[in-house]
């Protein structure tokens, strides 16, 4: 769990100085698609994601579930990092 | 239709720069309201951006709702071309079409119109003005002026002030089909599976539309022309659903959103298209949403209020100066963000039609001096 809070700490990190204007609230269970996110921001965050931690997200991890918010985000690179599968 | 050089013709009524889809509404309205019209194009027939370009779907022609935004010519050429019901996407509405189609039936509607002369292979080469009007063009002299040009170029040959779109709100694309294509465009999770691998190549983002078959699709290419090739070997090695992908396109080329816009008695702004203001002589209705697009291929939507339209006012069409230059299409009177909305097909022909019936009554009405108030 401690794993998901550090990575998700990094996402947000980027989130507030990438793509959410100065003073706008985003913590790990803000809705990206509610908040604006269209595919190209989305693809600026996976491209962020797979440079810090190393990772090749795999087409069948681009799902609702995976990118509704920085938690789950951050639960998809975790077990990515574990080289889990994805959970059923 | 008579099909014959430009040189040593009479005195026509109106001419018509440009046979896209605003030049082709144009002449076809002005003709049919009675006027002797000329309708001159580079190109070797009918159609412009909607017959040349690439591009397979009609935006503009509806409301939210998915009720027609204007009758008339637009409607009425457009049910011509249709083979399907239009098209739902996120808000808007697009209606899937043939490009040869769009040719085809424009050249049948220009050779319907009574008194049409057509110049095709016809660049524009001299528009002379006396006395604050154009009173020839080419080697004929006329009364009035419509150009559907894109770029404004009678307004650039007369020196007339223009308003330009730069690439930073409306970036060219390169334009192309795409065939054995298994995606759905209206999936936002299924465009990220085909973006994120091009992203990873360091190649610029694909926007893709419907087709006319189900396993076809329009791409558009935010990136210069000789990079297609390889975001199609990419898309093949890498995304789901294209791994027999391939383009029946011969050669790839940059196609412009917009353009030059003549400065009109009336500047259409971005806040009356986002407010959806009406005006007293308002002749066409939009409601495409505000569409930029910036070189790195990402687009920003800016909607109206749900279900609105705004007007286009007739003063929109009508040039500063001279008062008998009319525009249509891409070149009426609106400022970047304005024309970031009415540049869309549909759009365009609703202003050509109405464009050649103002140039028309101002025809009709023997004006000749500044000010001279016109019918709507």
């Amino acid at each position: 769990m401690s794993e998901i809070l550090a990575v998700e700490a990094r996402l947000l990190e980027f989130l507030r100085t990438e793509r959410f204007s100065a003073g706008r609230d985003i913590t790990a269970e803000t809705d990206l698609v509610a908040s604006g996110f269209d595919s190209l921001a989305m693809v600026s965050l996976l491209m962020f994601v797979e440079k810090s931690f190393g990772l090749w997200i795999p087409q069948n991890e681009l799902t609702g579930e995976n990118l509704q918010n920085p938690h789950s985000l951050a639960a998809m690179v975790v077990r990515l990092l574990h080289n889990q599968p994805p959970v059923a | 239709m008579n099909d014959r050089p430009a040189a040593d013709f009479p005195a026509c009524d109106i001419a018509v720069v440009g046979s896209g889809a605003a030049g082709l509404a144009a002449a076809v309205s002005a003709a049919r309201a009675g006027c002797t019209t000329r309708l001159i194009d580079p190109r070797a027939g009918p159609g412009g951006t909607a017959g040349f370009s690439g591009l397979t779907t009609l935006c503009g022609l509806f409301d939210e709702a998915g009720d027609w935004l204007n009758g008339g010519f637009s409607r009425e050429f457009a049910e011509a071309l249709a083979e399907g019901p239009p098209v739902r996407q996120g808000r808007v509405w697009l209606l899937p079409y043939q490009p040869e189609r769009f040719r085809t039936r424009a050249a049948e509607f220009l050779a319907g119109a009574p008194g049409l002369t057509v110049h095709w292979g016809t660049p524009l080469g001299r528009v002379q003005v006396e006395d604050g009007h154009i009173v020839q063009l080419n080697d004929f002299p006329v009364r009035a002026v419509i150009d559907c040009s894109g770029t404004a170029e009678v307004a650039r040959l007369a020196g007339i002030p223009c308003l330009a779109t730069d690439e930073i709100t409306q970036a060219p694309a390169v334009i192309f089909p795409l065939h054995g294509v298994r995606h759905d465009c209206s999936s936002p999770l299924a465009n990220l599976r085909l973006l994120l691998p091009l992203a990873r190549a360091g190649l610029p983002p694909l926007h893709l539309q419907p087709g006319r078959e189900p396993d076809t699709v329009t791409a558009k290419f935010s990136g210069p022309p000789a990079q297609v090739e390889e975001v199609i070997t990419v898309l093949r090695r890498e995304v789901t659903g294209f791994a027999h992908c391939s383009s029946p396109a011969r050669e790839f080329h940059c196609t412009p959103r917009a353009g030059r816009m003549i400065l009109g008695r009336h500047l259409l702004s971005g806040s009356e298209v986002l407010t959806a203001q009406k005006f007293a002589d308002g002749v066409v209705r939009g409601a495409w949403p505000v569409e930029q697009w910036n070189a790195a291929g990402q687009c920003r939507l800016r909607y109206l209020p749900a279900g609105a339209y705004y007007d286009i006012p007739a003063r929109a069409l009508q040039a500063a100066e001279p008062r008998n230059l009319f525009m249509a299409g891409k070149t009426i009177s609106a400022d970047v963000d304005a024309i970031a909305s009415a540049r869309v097909m549909g759009c365009c022909l609703a202003t050509g039609a109405a464009a050649g019936q103002l140039a028309a009554a101002w025809v009709r009405s023997g004006a000749d001096s500044p000010g001279t108030p016109i019918a709507r």
